[in-house]
């Protein structure tokens, strides 16, 4: 887990240092506040790319195609903006407009889950959370979710799978409830194939210890061998979550005026994907990237910090102190504070200088990319 | 009766270990690891888990936490304490019980339902057994094999300070099949298996754990 959560709590008094502000479209976050942390050594980090630079260099290249744009999305984001974008927002249209994060391909068929859903009001939240509330009667409602981490799991079978584990325990804790249970769904390569035999013990391995050490039983699952999953296994982890009506939380950071605050591990260079070639390309090239030693894009978890996540964000909720809460997913801050403003139908400003990160060189890009 | 339950950062097992005290009919008293209070209870109960993640050795940083620095020198002078699988750890670690919790033999996490023969009722957590009564609790632990030198399970066994033994099958390894032990004058109990998760048929396998949680409380009004 690098992340942890974002949350809108509310400001304990007038002047809270972020001025609520129309939604601004897509031009993500602005300004404010984020977690204290110790503030980085002055000129430790390459200098930001700024508004300033953009309007008087609108020639210089960047990298949008590596980051996974197209020419027409590129030339609409020049145009909204009226200029090109600084490498920061450069940062998180790609974020945002991803198909990771957008769905942009497949949001037409998951739009069928909210127009489809029975009669009755007995789903309390649905898409665009993040996990489905159902109500259960006598002030109870279960939250629960899917979630897969396939890739990962390939590359680092442990790891892969446990940070699985951990995302989706997220996602259950930022709807307000308590995580109770995990669930698997696997699918992997023939029995006897050798890659198997190197894949299958660190998922099994991961997602029970990520579990055990947050207390969370695994209480089902299923498993098939098949040859078409061979080198692209299936591990799919769901999470279930109780609590009471009253206890739901929503990613609606609502009402100007209240401060967002940073919850969770250091950020750190890993899961940055795209983020690095925006970095090497702004900030010098081969000189960057060269002094910088290469990255795992699979994440190490950190069950012990999630576990203490928990209790803290279930304290914070019983205490009363928070708006909205958000879940850090693979596009970071960039995508968690942008989209808990627009659900709120506020601007939200973010001091990245107070991020906490584990690695004091990141670039403000790489900040806001960082898983 | 009041019974401090502790909870150290990672500790699952706090709340279903304040559930069986007041199941027991006692008044379960949250203790928190950074403080060095024990607030007044009557006994102390160190809760199963992964205090700092398990992080260097199982109970070897909680062993530090400021609440031990009171409760050693308590247990030390008689206060009667229990630790369950990370609990039993920390004692271990923290020197009020001898021996060690390894690795269990095949490497792999156990998590099920234990026979265990209650071995001594002569503690103030086992008073309400009968000496050899089976019972049936939860196993969950991958560092659970007790183990000790051959001259401390000599000693332990020659002065009845082994509480409970697994009955039938071994299923961790422990040495003499050892699942909890008792310090020199008894007050302090280190078990690796769950009583705590077995005072309700309709959460656990039975009703065999909740004795542990009312012998202090019987002790201490007779």
């Amino acid at each position: 887990m690098s992340g942890g959560l974002a949350g809108g709590a509310a400001a304990p008094g007038p002047g809270g240092g972020v001025g609520g502000r129309p939604a601004g479209g897509a031009a993500g976050p602005a300004g404010g506040t984020a977690a204290p942390g110790a503030a980085r050594p002055a000129g430790a980090a390459a200098r930001a790319d700024t508004v300033a630079d953009a309007a008087a260099t609108p020639e210089r290249a960047q990298p949008y195609a590596e980051l996974g744009l197209t020419d027409a999305e590129f030339a609409a984001i020049t145009a909204l903006l009226g200029r090109r974008p600084t490498d920061s927002e450069l940062a998180i249209y790609s974020v945002m407009w991803s198909e990771h994060c957008s769905y942009k391909s497949s949001r037409i068929h998951l739009r069928q889950f909210s127009r489809k859903a029975p009669p009755g009001g007995a789903l309390l939240a649905g898409i665009g959370q993040n996990a489905g509330v159902v109500d259960v009667g006598q002030g109870y409602a279960v939250t629960f979710k899917i979630e897969s981490h396939n890739h990962p799991s390939y590359v680092e079978p442990f790891q892969g799978a446990a940070t699985g584990v951990g995302g989706i325990v997220r996602d259950i804790l930022a709807m307000g409830a308590r995580p109770v249970a995990v669930m698997d769904s696997l699918r992997f390569g023939p029995a006897d194939a050798p890659d198997t035999h190197r894949v299958l013990p660190g998922v099994v391995g991961g997602i029970s210890s990520y579990g055990n050490c947050l207390g969370l039983p695994n209480i089902g699952g299923e498993l098939a061998f098949d040859p078409a999953y061979a080198r692209n296994p299936l591990v799919n982890v769901l999470c279930l979550g109780v609590m009471r009506h009253g206890d739901l939380k929503l990613a609606r950071a609502s009402g100007p005026g209240s401060k967002v605050v940073l919850l969770g591990s250091r950020t750190g260079p890993d899961g940055i994907g795209g983020a690095s070639v925006l970095a090497s390309a702004a900030f010098g090239g081969g000189g960057a990237e060269g002094e910088r030693a290469k990255r795992p894009n699979v994440q190490v978890g950190d069950p012990f910090m999630e576990k203490l996540l928990i209790e803290c964000c279930l304290e914070l909720y019983q205490a009363g102190l928070v708006v909205a809460v958000q879940d850090l997913g693979a596009a970071g801050i960039a995508c968690a504070t942008s989209e808990l403003a627009a659900a709120g139908g506020t601007g939200m400003a973010i001091t990245l200088e107070a991020v906490p990160l584990r690695d004091q060189g990141l670039s403000p890009p790489e900040i806001l990319m960082s898983e | 009766m009041r019974i401090g339950v502790v909870t150290f950062p990672g500790s699952l097992d706090d709340g279903d270990a304040r559930r069986a005290v007041a199941r027991a009919g006692a008044k379960a008293v949250p203790l928190w690891h950074g403080d060095r209070d024990l607030r007044g209870v009557d006994a102390v109960i160190l809760p199963g888990g992964f205090s700092y993640g398990d992080y260097l050795r199982c109970g070897a940083i909680a062993r530090f936490a400021p609440v031990m620095a009171e409760l050693i020198p308590a247990a030390s002078a008689g206060l009667p304490v229990l630790g369950i699988c990370n609990g039993f750890q920390i004692l271990c670690e923290a020197h009020l019980l001898p021996g060690a919790l390894t690795r269990n033999v095949g490497l792999r996490f156990i998590n099920r339902e234990v026979r265990i023969r209650i071995e001594s009722a002569a503690t103030p957590w086992t008073s309400g057994y009968a000496p050899g009564e089976e019972i049936t609790v939860v196993l969950k632990s991958g560092v659970g094999a007790y183990a000790a030198s051959a001259a401390t399970i000599a000693e332990l066994e020659a002065a009845g300070r082994v509480v409970a033994r697994y009955a039938g099958e071994n299923p961790n390894g422990s040495a003499g099949a050892i699942a909890g032990v008792a310090s020199e004058r008894g007050n302090v109990v280190g078990l690796m298996p769950h009583p705590e998760h077995a005072i309700d048929p309709l959460t656990g396998p039975g009703g065999d754990g909740l004795r542990f949680f009312m012998p202090a409380l019987t002790r201490r009004a007779a």
